[in-house]
C-alpha cells in the first residue's frame, strides 16, 4: 500500500513539474505570431520622442566575440549604463561565441525574442534582410531624428552602401574597408637567411612585383627545404586577384577592380587560369605541404614553430603588427597588387536593428551614442581603464599590469565595433593608425558596384548546386594538386550544367536594376 | 465493441497507476513530436520573419527544387540509400555476432569487454575523424608510413581517391556503432529461457547448433523490429560520419556526399530556413513510406514479426 501511495505521489510530482514547464514555455511558443504582427506597427513610444528622460528604456545588444561572453561583461555593462543614463537608455550585452552566435540569433529572432541591436558579423547580413528580420532604419526618419551623429561618424557614402533594394537595414562600422590585394607575409628570419633586404615599407607593406616574389620563394625553398615555403588557403584566390566578388562568392565577378558593371565568369578568365598555374607550379616545386587539404592547423602557430616560412593574405595598415603579434616572430609583409574597396566590403557585417526591438527610438539613441562617444567605445572595445587596460604616456593602450591576452576580463572584436576609430590605438601600432586607415580607404580603387547588395534568393537552387561543385574541385585546383589546363574546364563545365550562367545572369540583372535606381 | 470498452475500463481501474506513470512520457511525445508538426508548412513558403511562419507567402514546391534539379541529385540519393542499406546489414550481422560471443562469456572480464566494445560509440565524431586521419594522412599517416611500405606497396593519397571511401566509411561506422546495437541483441539473448538450451544439450546439440537453431531464430523479431526502424531513417545520413570522417574533401564527394552534407554545404551561405525544412520534409516522407512498405512486406511473410 505504501509503495502504491509513493508511486502515485511520484507520478503526481512529475505531472505537476511538467505542467509547470509547459506553462512557462507557452508564452514563447505563442509569441511569434502576435509579436510578428505588432512589429509592423510602429512602437507607441515613437510618437512621443521627448518623453521624460527619467524613464529608462532597456536595449538588448547582441554580438559575437571569439570566446563568447567575457567574465567581466557585467562590470563593463554597468559602466556603460552609467554613461548611457543621460539619454535614458540601459543596455544589456548578450555576447556569444562565433560558433553559436548565428544559431542563437536565428532562434531568438524566429521566436520573437527581444533583441534591439545586433552586430551582424557571422550572421550573414543579406540573409537577415531577405528573411525579413530587420527594421528599416529610415522609417519615420528614425536615423535623421536620433542618429545624426552616426552619419557624421561614418559618412553618408558608406551608409548608402548598406542599402538593400534602396532600403537602409544596417549601419556600417568604421574599419578598413579597402584591402591590399595579393599580399604575402614572410618570416623576416628566412629573408635574412637568403640575404634579402626588403625595400622601405609603406604603411606596413613592401611593394614588389610577382616575379620578385617568385624569386624570393625559390631562394627560401633552396635554403630551407624542410619548411613549407608558402601556405595557401581557401580564400587565397579571392585575396590575390583583381576581381570584385559580387555578393561575396566567386560565381560571377566584375573584373579589373570592378571598373565596369559587366558580370563575368571567373573560371573562364585568364587571371584565374594564371593563378592556378602559378600555384600548380609552386606545388610541383614542393613549396606546398602535401597534407594542406586536410591540415587545419592555424598558420600563426606553424610560423611560430618554424614549420612554415610564409603565407598569403590581404593587407592593410597595421597588418605587420597583426602578423607579428599572432605568430610571435618578426614578419615582413609584401604586396603585389593594388588596394581595393569591393562592392560587398562596406556592407559585410553592419550593425542592425531586428524587428523584435522593443523600442526603436531608444535603440537608435544608444547607437548614436556608441558611434560618437570615445568613452563608450573604449569601454566597449577594451573594458575598464586601469582594470583591463591602461593608456600609456604616448597615448597608446596596453594591457593593465598582470593582465594578458589569455586572462583579460573583457575584450571584444575591436574591428567589428561600431566606431573603432574613437578607441585608443593598441601598443605596437602606429599612433596614427586610424588616420592611416582612413587614408587607405579613401585612396583605394573603388568598385563601380560599391554599395550593391546581391540577393541570392531567386537563384537559391543554383547556388546550392554550384557551391557543391566548387567545394568538390576548389582545393585540388587552387592548392595546385591537379593540372589547371584540364581541371578548370572540367569544373567549369560541371558548374555551367549546375546553373552557373543563371547566377551570373541574375547578378547582372540585379546590378542593372541597382544602377538604374541609383542613377 | 461494448466488451472491448468494458475491458478497457477494467484495465484502467486495475492498472491506473501504470497509466498515470505513462502520462509524462505521452506529454513529452506530444509537446516534442506533435506540437511542432504544423510548422511543416514553412517548407512550402517563402519564409519572412515579420510575417511569421503562417503569414508567409505560399510558393508551392519551389523550396524542394534544389534537391532534384541538379546533376548531384542522383549521386546524393544513391549514396544515402546504399550506405544506409549496407550499414543496416553489416551492423546487424556484426552486432549479432558480438552479442552471441558476449553472451557465451562468463566471469569478471565480461564487463570489461562490454565496455571496451561500447567505447567507440561514446567518442565524438570529430575525434574519430582525427583517429582515422592518423591512419590515412599523406605525410604522417600510419598506413602510408608503416603498413604499406612493410608490404612493399606505394603510399596512397587516401583523401583524394574516392574509390576507397565506401569501404573506409563502412568499417568506421561498424566500429563505432556495433557496440551500441549489440546491447539490444544481448538483452534479448539473456532473456531467452535457459531451459531450452539445456534440453537441446541433452538432445546432443553442439554449441554451434544451439546458436544456429535456437539463438538466431529467437532473435528474429528483434532483428525485424530494429531493421524496420532503421529503414525509417534510410533517407537520413549520419552527418558527422559523412562530413567529419572524410574531412570535407572535395575529391571524395562522388562517394561521400549524402543528402545531409549536400544540404549543409549548399545552405551554409544562403541560410534559408524554408529550403532546409524542405529537405527534412522530403526525408521524413520517404522514410515514412518506406517503413510502411517494409512493414507490409514483413506482415505478408510473417505476421507475428510485423510492428503494426
Amino acid at each position: 500500500m505504501i509503495k502504491r501511495a509513493l508511486a502515485f505521489a511520484l507520478a503526481l510530482a512529475m505531472i505537476i513539474s511538467l505542467a509547470a514547464c509547459k506553462g512557462s514555455a507557452e508564452p514563447t511558443s505563442q509569441d511569434p505570431p502576435s509579436n510578428g504582427s505588432a512589429a509592423t506597427v510602429a512602437p507607441a513610444n515613437e510618437t512621443a520622442p521627448e518623453a521624460a528622460p527619467a524613464e529608462i528604456k532597456k536595449v538588448i545588444v547582441a554580438f559575437p566575440t571569439w570566446v563568447g561572453a567575457p567574465p567581466d561583461t557585467g562590470i563593463v555593462q554597468d559602466a556603460m549604463n552609467e554613461i548611457l543614463s543621460k539619454v535614458g537608455v540601459e543596455i544589456e550585452l548578450q555576447i556569444s561565441d562565433p560558433g553559436s552566435f548565428s544559431q542563437n540569433m536565428t532562434l531568438a529572432l524566429s521566436s520573437g525574442e527581444q533583441i534591439d541591436v545586433m552586430g551582424s558579423l557571422m550572421a550573414n547580413y543579406t540573409s537577415l534582410v531577405t528573411q525579413g528580420y530587420l527594421l528599416d532604419l529610415e522609417k519615420d526618419d528614425l536615423i535623421g531624428t536620433y542618429g545624426k551623429g552616426i552619419v557624421d561618424a561614418v559618412g553618408q557614402e558608406y551608409i548608402d552602401a548598406c542599402r538593400v533594394g534602396g532600403i537602409l537595414y544596417g549601419l556600417p562600422n568604421n574599419r578598413d574597408m579597402a584591402v591590399g590585394r595579393f599580399c604575402a607575409s614572410i618570416s623576416t628570419e628566412c629573408l635574412e637567411g637568403i640575404g634579402y633586404t626588403p625595400k622601405e615599407a609603406l604603411y606596413d607593406r613592401v611593394r614588389i612585383t610577382p616575379e620578385e616574389f617568385d624569386e624570393i620563394l625559390a631562394k627560401i625553398h633552396d635554403k630551407y627545404p624542410d619548411k613549407e615555403t608558402l601556405r595557401v588557403g581557401l580564400v587565397s584566390y579571392m585575396q590575390c586577384n583583381t576581381a570584385d566578388f559580387i555578393g561575396g562568392n566567386a560565381f560571377g565577378v566584375l573584373l579589373d577592380y570592378g571598373k565596369t558593371l559587366k558580370v563575368e565568369n571567373t573560371f573562364e578568365t585568364q587571371e584565374y587560369k594564371d593563378w592556378c598555374k602559378k600555384v600548380y607550379g609552386y606545388n610541383q616545386k614542393g613549396y606546398i605541404n602535401p597534407d594542406i587539404a586536410t591540415d587545419t592547423t592555424d598558420v600563426y602557430s606553424l610560423l611560430g614553430a618554424g614549420r612554415v616560412a610564409g603565407f598569403l593574405e590581404q593587407g592593410k595598415p597595421g597588418i605587420q603588427m597583426q602578423d607579428v603579434a599572432g605568430s610571435g616572430i618578426p614578419m615582413t609583409v609584401f604586396q603585389m597588387k593594388d588596394d581595393f574597396v569591393s562592392s560587398s566590403a562596406v556592407a559585410g557585417f553592419p550593425w542592425v536593428v531586428p524587428y523584435t526591438t522593443a523600442d526603436s527610438v531608444a535603440t537608435m539613441k544608444f547607437l548614436n551614442e556608441i558611434y560618437t562617444s570615445e568613452e563608450l567605445t573604449n569601454l566597449f572595445v577594451y573594458g575598464i581603464e586601469g582594470k583591463h587596460y591602461i593608456v600609456k604616456d604616448d597615448g597608446l593602450a596596453a594591457y593593465a599590469e598582470g593582465v594578458n591576452a589569455m586572462n583579460v576580463g573583457f575584450s571584444t572584436i575591436s574591428w567589428a565595433a561600431p566606431n573603432q576609430f574613437l578607441a585608443h590605438v593598441w601598443e605596437g601600432n602606429s599612433p596614427n593608425l586610424w588616420n592611416e586607415l582612413r587614408e587607405f580607404n579613401n585612396n583605394a580603387a573603388k568598385s563601380a558596384a560599391l554599395g550593391f547588395t546581391f540577393d541570392p534568393t531567386p537563384i537559391a537552387t543554383e547556388m546550392t548546386a554550384v557551391q557543391n561543385t566548387y567545394d568538390e574541385y576548389q582545393k585540388s585546383i587552387e592548392y595546385g594538386f591537379v593540372d589547371p589546363e584540364t581541371a578548370i574546364p572540367e569544373m567549369n563545365a560541371k558548374m555551367l550544367s549546375a546553373g552557373l550562367q543563371k547566377i551570373i545572369d541574375e547578378k547582372q540583372k540585379q546590378l542593372d536594376e541597382w544602377a538604374a535606381l541609383s542613377a | 465493441m461494448a466488451a472491448k470498452r468494458k475491458k478497457l475500463a477494467a484495465n484502467l481501474k486495475r492498472y491506473w497507476t501504470v497509466y498515470v506513470l505513462m502520462l509524462p512520457g505521452l506529454a513529452y511525445l506530444f509537446i516534442n513530436n506533435y506540437m511542432p508538426l504544423p510548422g511543416i508548412v514553412v517548407a512550402f513558403k517563402k519564409y519572412n520573419a515579420k510575417l511569421g511562419i503562417f503569414g508567409s507567402e505560399w510558393i508551392g514546391f519551389q523550396n524542394f527544387k534544389y534537391l532534384f534539379l541538379t546533376s548531384d541529385a542522383w549521386i546524393i540519393t544513391r549514396n544515402t540509400i546504399l550506405y544506409n542499406a549496407v550499414f543496416i546489414v553489416v551492423n546487424t550481422v556484426f552486432a549479432i555476432i558480438v552479442a552471441i560471443i558476449l553472451s557465451e562469456l562468463y566471469g569478471k572480464m565480461k564487463k570489461a569487454y562490454q565496455s571496451v566494445i561500447l567505447l567507440p560509440n561514446l567518442i565524438s565524431t570529430v575525434i574519430v575523424g582525427y583517429l582515422v586521419y592518423a591512419f590515412l594522412s599523406n605525410g604522417s599517416g600510419f598506413l602510408n608510413n608503416s603498413i604499406l611500405p612493410m608490404m612493399g606497396k606505394e603510399p596512397i593519397s587516401w583523401y583524394s581517391e574516392a574509390k576507397y571511401w565506401p569501404v573506409i566509411l563502412v568499417i568506421v561506422n561498424a566500429w563505432k556503432s556495433v557496440g551500441y546495437s549489440c546491447i539490444l541483441f544481448l538483452a534479448t539473448i539473456l532473456g531467452i529461457d535457459r531451459s531450452i538450451y539445456e534440453s537441446a544439450k541433452i538432445s546432443g546439440a553442439t554449441k554451434l547448433q544451439q546458436i544456429w537453431y535456437l539463438t538466431i531464430p529467437l532473435l528474429k523479431s528483434t532483428v525485424v523490429m530494429l531493421t524496420l526502424m532503421a529503414i525509417g531513417r534510410i533517407f537520413y545520413s549520419d552527418f558527422g560520419l559523412f562530413y567529419q570522417i572524410p574531412m570535407n574533401q572535395g575529391p571524395l564527394y562522388s562517394t561521400t556526399n549524402t543528402i545531409d552534407t549536400y544540404v549543409y554545404r549548399g545552405l551554409l551561405q544562403l541560410g534559408n530556413i524554408s529550403m532546409s525544412s524542405a529537405a527534412g520534409v522530403y526525408q521524413s516522407l520517404v522514410g515514412f513510406v518506406l517503413v510502411l512498405g517494409a512493414n507490409t512486406l514483413v506482415r505478408f511473410v510473417d505476421r507475428d514479426s510485423a510492428l503494426i
